[in-house]
């Protein structure tokens, strides 16, 4: 696949930085108004009610779904039925629900992770440019190190 | 390792214990059997194997639905003091209990195996060495 450099100035570096801690943060929230919902909790937005909802969350889908797990396979067992019947189901629905709560909550800390990606490389980058690239002066060398540094 | 010589007489001896205890095992075997299920069969060693056989998978299964049943009791009283709880205390019994004739049924099933070994070496000895003892 062909690579193209993008030319960037400073300040759209720095737009993009702010963009993504914006879009970063955003995400956060919604994903803390879909866990206050899962657990049915008022609480104030903040990284330390975050944290204590998220481990929450965490450990609640983990648990719930080896409850259902092992529900059923006693269910099956006590019965001596191998395949499921319409009892048996009740939990595997209750582990996909689960599986569809635990998606739905990551989905934009999924996203956050690339924004994040993003946003370093944009720092990093910014101040690059700064050390190294000297516009009244240009000097082809460093100009060759700052794309190598924002390509690779 | 040291060899060890036999007189002939002294093999045949050993071979006739042996297979007396053999019956002796297989007895003790059944009558675990019989005491897990709480019953009496007949002791039938022609049926053995297919007895084990049910013993195992019916033990089996009665071991992982007690474990499966710890594992629910442990996820639904998490952060609580379950070893005081008189149907946990329960639980973990039943599955000591299972766990018990399950190891005592495996021993003498050991025990029952190396004696059979025992005798089938002793066995194709006297009768290369010593037929007519046999």
């Amino acid at each position: 696949m062909k690579v193209r450099k993008i030319r960037m100035l400073e300040s759209d570096m720095d737009l993009i930085k702010d963009v993504m801690q914006d879009r970063i943060r955003a995400n956060k929230q919604k994903c803390f108004r879909l866990l206050s919902e899962f657990f049915g909790v008022e609480m104030e937005f903040s990284d330390e009610n975050f944290n204590k909802l998220y481990q929450r969350f965490e450990t609640h889908v983990d648990d719930m779904k080896k409850l259902n797990q092992k529900k059923r396979e006693l269910y099956m067992l006590e019965r001596g039925i191998k395949t499921d019947d319409e009892n048996s189901i009740k939990f595997l629905d209750a582990i996909k629900g689960l599986e569809n709560a635990y998606g739905e909550v990551h989905r934009p800390l999924w996203e956050n992770g690339d924004l994040e990606r993003i946003a370093k490389n944009a720092a990093a980058h910014t101040h690059f440019y700064t050390e190294e690239y000297e516009p009244d002066e240009p000097d082809p060398e460093a100009e060759a190190r700052f794309w190598d540094a924002v390509m690779y | 390792m040291y060899k060890i010589w036999l007189f002939e007489r002294q093999y045949a001896l050993i071979y006739r214990l042996l297979s007396n205890d053999v019956d002796e095992v297989k007895d003790q075997l059944l009558s675990k059997i019989d005491e897990y299920f709480g019953e009496r069969s007949e002791h039938d060693f022609s049926k053995l194997d297919s007895r084990v056989q049910y013993f195992n998978d019916e033990i089996s299964k009665a071991r992982r639905v007690v474990d499966l049943q710890i594992d629910i009791f442990k996820l639904e009283h998490k952060n609580e003091d379950i070893d005081a709880s008189e149907e946990y205390q329960k639980l973990v019994a039943e599955d000591e209990r299972l766990r018990k004739y399950y190891w005592d049924v495996d021993a003498l099933r050991t025990n029952l195996s190396d004696l059979q070994d025992a005798i089938r070496d002793i066995y194709s000895l006297l009768k290369k060495k010593a037929p007519h003892l046999l």
